[in-house]
């Protein structure tokens, strides 16, 4: 029994499964908090109201406010972008797993499931692997001396004995082995994995109820003319609208235990021989298929499908297929030019001044990038984001570790990268309807707009106006600005 | 009969108790996430599905509507409901969530010369059937509650 547990926890996984899935996962939770919910941040704590999901937490923190919630939101997102920019940290990581975890938790306000499965996720993802991606893509740093690589370590395949890792050569002969990609033991990755998969069969498992398995409780969530498409494609089926529900709701099972199952042999995957390999590949179709539909459907569903198709790519293509798509950021970075240095990821010391002339001034413009946020809490966050980046440069450069260098890079462009999701229109993903669309990033605006409909409706016209006024400067369209204008002017004037 | 590293395709083991260590961590882990969304379906409340996994499942998609009452003295009155609290808390009395109700019930108790409060959702299922109407009251002098029996009827059930 315990050969098969440890045969399933200590599997060897391809190592740019865990990096880049981190990466990936970093990356949307850093857009999806400011881009999704900080728009809804100016509700917490009104007239001191609020419920917890533990109610531990209801006695032992504050009730939450605007300020403390998108504070939050903004900190959990500089942390992320910091990751994704610098390398995989892991007490950074627990800080960012704690820090979402209590944003969520503090209210039932946040009651999307999926904010939890990010919590289990970002728990997985404590105990990934940390190794930066010269080692994940096993590029061998250049010769101290001569500034040129080893000829013999840049062998594709060749890998040094370090830790727990172990490889596989492409052309192995042996069918059994014939992934491309060197492997690490991975526990955190396999349980991000099984994560997802429990989830998959447990929302399964709830539709086998006869109201869902009728379509009755599809139809109450579906607006009926996104059926359109189906029914013009499909005509020849000639189905009527209600058992177009019955057959998307059974369909929805089928596909969500197909992913589940997917899901838990891609653990095996990179163990496995060709065919194998390439069964768990083409399940990929499944959970695209069901998250494509769910996104159609136009569910209220938050960022979930975008979370799982992501997740779904990295575990079920070939990891060769991942290498190459890694190779694009080890070229920007210049970690696979020969003769390049080593100096991003291990800094020589005559490069350390240069370093935290960099670090200092990171300490100055990310700061900067939150205060011009206007939004509460943001400048907060972006002082405490500073003080957890420059309290982890100091302490890995006087350990000696010389890993901080790429922080005094990663503050500013998280910083960067964060107003950046406010304020230009091509990083706004998902703020409309589009799956992956490019819309007008209207997050200030939604914040103000919000405010000043809950004051009106609470008869609080002044602070109404106040807060549609701000709205009116963050209006992203011209037909908005009018909208918001006439707004004013009827509070003003009574109406 | 026992098999080789390399035909498992697990490396060998360097550090035993490291890994035993991690094995437990995993299972535990692992157990956690099966134990917590199982425990709703032995749970009295079938409303409060967080954790469980049930998106979209028909509890959820129950239609409520919300009416609350209170007292002051011999003064019955209907609360307009988005005067006084978030348009998203209204949305939490709607689906019966018991924490945001209690909540709910002893802040309108707080207030001056209430006496008592009632909460009722009437709601209707995913195939437009009646339920049966859910009522909870605080009486504010004794802070004595009455909710409504635990579970839906047969066919209004998780």
């Amino acid at each position: 029994m315990m050969r098969i547990v440890d045969g399933l926890i200590f599997r060897p996984i391809a190592s740019v499964r865990p990096y880049l899935m981190a990466k990936g996962v970093l990356l949307l939770l850093g857009l999806d908090c400011i881009v999704d919910l900080v728009a809804h941040g100016g509700r917490y704590g009104i007239g001191g109201f609020n419920v917890a999901h533990f109610a531990v937490l209801d006695h032992l923190v504050p009730t939450p406010s605007p300020a403390t919630y998108v504070g939050s939101l903004f900190l959990i997102s500089g942390l992320s972008f910091v990751l994704f920019f610098g390398r995989l940290r892991r007490a950074l990581l627990v800080v960012l797993t704690l820090l979402y975890t209590y944003a969520w938790a503090s209210s039932l306000l946040d009651a999307y499931q999926h904010h939890y499965l990010l919590s289990l996720l970002l728990v997985s993802m404590c105990a990934f692997p940390t190794e930066p991606l010269r080692e994940v893509l096993e590029i061998e740093p250049a010769h101290p001396q001569s500034g040129v690589r080893p000829a013999a370590n840049r062998v594709k395949g060749h890998s040094r004995p370090k830790g727990r890792r172990s490889s596989h050569v492409e052309g192995d002969a042996d069918a059994r082995t014939p992934s491309s990609s060197h492997t690490v033991e991975a526990p955190g990755y396999v349980s991000f994995v099984l994560t997802c998969a429990i989830v998959y069969a447990f929302t399964a498992v709830m539709k086998l109820d006869p109201d869902w398995r009728s379509g009755h409780a599809l139809s109450r969530i579906v607006d009926p003319s996104t059926l359109d498409p189906l029914f013009f494609w499909f005509a020849p089926l000639n189905l009527s609208e209600s058992q177009w529900y019955l057959w998307l709701a059974r369909g929805a099972i089928g596909f969500q235990v197909v992913c589940a199952l997917a899901l838990v042999a891609s653990v095996f995957a990179d163990t496995s021989t060709t065919g194998r390999r390439r069964a768990i590949a083409a399940a990929i179709v499944a959970p695209l298929a069901f998250h494509a539909t769910t996104e159609s459907l136009d569910l209220e569903i938050g960022w979930f499908s975008k979370y799982m198709v992501l997740i779904v790519f990295v575990a079920l293509l070939p990891a060769s297929w991942l290498r190459g798509v890694l190779r694009v950021p080890a070229w920007v970075r210049g970690l696979d030019r020969p003769g390049a240095p080593a100096t991003r990821e291990s800094p020589e010391k005559d490069e350390r001044f240069t370093l935290t002339i960099f670090a200092l001034l990171a300490t100055v413009v990310t700061p900067i990038a939150f205060a011009n946020v206007d939004l509460p809490g943001a400048l907060g966050a972006g002082l405490v984001l500073t003080a957890l980046g420059m309290t982890t440069f100091v302490v890995e450069e006087r350990r000696g570790l010389g890993m901080g260098a790429d922080l005094a890079l990663a503050l500013p462009l998280a910083g960067v990268l964060c107003f950046a999701c406010l304020a230009h229109p091509a990083l706004g993903f998902g703020a409309g309807d589009d799956f992956v669309g490019v819309s007008a990033a209207t997050v200030r605006y939604d914040y103000y707009r919000f405010v000043g409909g809950d004051f009106w409706n609470r008869r609080d016209v002044a602070n109404a106006i106040s807060a549609y006024e701000k709205a009116l400067r963050y209006a992203p369209t011209a037909e908005l600005r009018e909208s918001t204008r006439r707004k004013i002017a009827n509070l003003r004037s009574g109406r | 009969m026992s098999s080789s590293p390399a035909e498992t395709g697990v490396s060998p083991p360097r550090d035993e108790t490291r890994r035993g260590r991690v094995r437990a961590a995993f299972l535990a882990f692992v157990a956690f996430q099966l134990v917590v969304p199982i425990s709703y379906y032995l749970r009295s409340d079938p409303y409060d599905e967080r954790f469980a996994w049930r998106m979209f499942s028909d509890v959820r998609m129950h239609h409520c509507e919300t009416r609350v009452r209170e007292k002051r003295g011999a003064i019955e009155s209907t609360l307009n409901l988005p005067h006084e609290i978030h348009v998203a808390w209204i949305e939490h009395l709607a689906r019966n969530r018991r924490s945001v109700i209690d909540r709910f019930l002893v802040s309108r108790c707080d207030l001056p010369g209430v006496t008592s409060v009632e909460l009722t959702n009437e709601c209707t299922s995913t195939s437009q059937r009646r339920l049966p109407v859910q009522r909870y009251t605080r009486e504010c002098a004794s802070g004595r509650v009455s909710s409504p029996a635990s579970g839906l009827d047969s066919r209004g059930s998780r």
